[in-house]
């Protein structure tokens, strides 16, 4: 729920850069409203849904205090576990799921960074 | 045979009524251009044609069967839109047997075969494996174009297609839709706003103003013949001016406003007040003095537009504008005479 927003906004921005003719186009061209829907709208919003899942993800991995109230008890997230730990038990181990996260994050920026170029994603 | 049949069409947005109610056959083969001004309806018309829009009132029959509330898959037509709207995520070959895939047409394996007979037509069959955006803005232009006659609909629409191009590239594709039109034999029906584009590739225009037809005929017809004032004045470059008609014996005697007479041509019958229409390549200047009888004049503008100059002349009838040979050479200020080739006036009632 706290991830919706951010999926609707990523798939809209793709929907208003494609062009609107489309699915007019596929109207003319013998495609029921369905399938003009299956065939050509949903393929177009692929890459809003993908970079919305991403968003959402993120945002429910980051979340503490919403799933520490909605989670069943035998359910412990990430964050969940590093809170109680923190809580109850300081050990190295916090620091060093820290550090994991850190060097994946940069990992992750490099391998962006190659294989298409900050630029073309930031803008 | 007839192609396409549109009975007593209106349409409406709320209070506003954008198509007034138009009658219009299309032949079997026929490429007509539906030609106006923006907000003249001439799309509005087209997506109708096309089921995009839902008529108010009146019927569009295509073929034998009447289309006027089948929904556009269920119409036997097909559509090359302005922006091309080719799919972007399928490839050019794709997207040209995504109509075949639609309606049914032959085998999967035929589809593809006669999808590669499409884009060979229009000289892609060499980039069938390129997505859309790989393409050039004509290449885009001319798979929408393959797209668009692969299924051999029953009328072919395009709205305004060559408006994107450039224009070395828009008169290429023109002559390549006449090429195509000839080839394939498809009813064709072409929005415009461009006059010239609509002279040079139909066999009839359809004159629209203000939703409804001003006037139709063969581009010949409409360039030689305006019947109104508006159609004078959208097709072709001309001179309008307000003249009285009067008779003298048999002839018809037209008095400009700076109160020189002139005779007009037999053809002309009418009498009283209205305008008189003079291309701008059917006006002659002759420098002043030179012994010619005519309406004097002075050259108040000069612009060069390489085959041609025009001329701006300030006449005691008003202000005329001239194509002129650029051999004749005359500058701002200089003093002319004015003559008209009589058989090229054309007058109408105001």
């Amino acid at each position: 729920m706290l991830a919706l927003p951010y999926v609707i906004r990523t798939t809209l921005a793709v929907l208003t850069t494609s062009d609107p003719f489309l699915e007019e186009a596929a109207r003319t061209m013998g495609a029921g409203p369905w399938r003009s829907l299956w065939r050509v709208t949903v393929p177009q919003c692929l890459p809003g849904i993908a970079a919305g899942a991403f968003f959402a993800f993120n945002i429910s991995f980051d979340e503490a205090v919403v799933s520490l109230f909605l989670r069943s008890p035998e359910v412990v997230t990430l964050p969940i576990q590093i809170y109680t730990q923190l809580e109850f038990s300081p050990d190295p181990s916090i620091a060093a799921v820290s550090s994991l996260m850190i060097a994946l994050t940069i990992l992750l920026i490099v391998l962006i960074e190659r294989a298409v170029g900050l630029q073309n994603v930031t803008e | 045979m007839r192609a396409v049949e549109i009975r007593q069409l209106r349409k409406s947005y709320g209070q506003v009524e954008v198509i007034k109610g138009i009658d219009l056959t299309i032949e079997a083969g026929e490429f007509v251009s539906l030609l106006g001004p923006s907000g003249c309806g001439k799309t509005t018309l087209l997506r109708m044609i096309a089921g995009l829009e839902v008529a108010t009132d009146g019927a569009i029959v295509i073929g034998d069967r009447d289309c006027t509330n089948l929904p556009p898959e269920k119409r036997n037509i097909s559509m090359v839109f302005q922006s091309y709207a080719l799919i972007p995520h399928l490839s050019v070959l794709e997207n040209v047997m995504f109509p075949l895939e639609m309606r049914n047409i032959g085998a999967t394996t035929t589809r593809r075969s006669e999808a590669m007979a499409a884009l060979e037509m229009v000289g892609l069959a060499h980039l069938s494996a390129r997505r859309p955006r790989q393409l050039s803005g004509g290449q885009q232009q001319r798979v929408a174009v393959a797209r668009a006659v692969v299924s051999r609909p029953d009328v072919l629409l395009l709205d305004e297609p060559l408006s994107n191009l450039d224009a070395a590239m828009r008169e290429k594709m023109q002559e390549e839709l006449i090429t195509l039109h000839r080839a394939t034999g498809l009813t064709t029906i072409f929005v415009t706003h461009d006059q010239e584009e609509a002279l040079s590739l139909s066999d009839r225009v359809i004159l629209l103003n203000g939703g409804k037809i001003e006037q139709q005929g063969n581009p010949q017809e409409l360039y030689n013949a305006p019947a109104t004032r508006f159609a004078a004045s959208f097709i072709g470059a001309t001179n309008l001016l307000t003249a009285d008609i009067g008779q003298e014996g048999s002839a018809r005697i037209a008095h400009l406003p700076g109160g020189q007479p002139l005779r007009l041509p037999d053809t002309v019958t009418a009498t009283g007040s209205g305008y008189l229409s003079l291309r701008q390549e059917d006006i002659i200047l002759a420098r002043a003095g030179s012994g010619i009888e005519g309406l004097p004049g002075v050259i108040e503008n000069r612009v060069y537009l390489g085959a041609r100059v025009r001329y701006v002349i300030r006449t005691a009838a008003g202000e005329l504008r001239c194509l002129a040979a650029p051999d004749q050479q005359f500058g701002v200020g200089d003093s002319v005479v004015v003559t008209i080739l009589p058989e090229r006036i054309r007058f109408l009632a105001a």
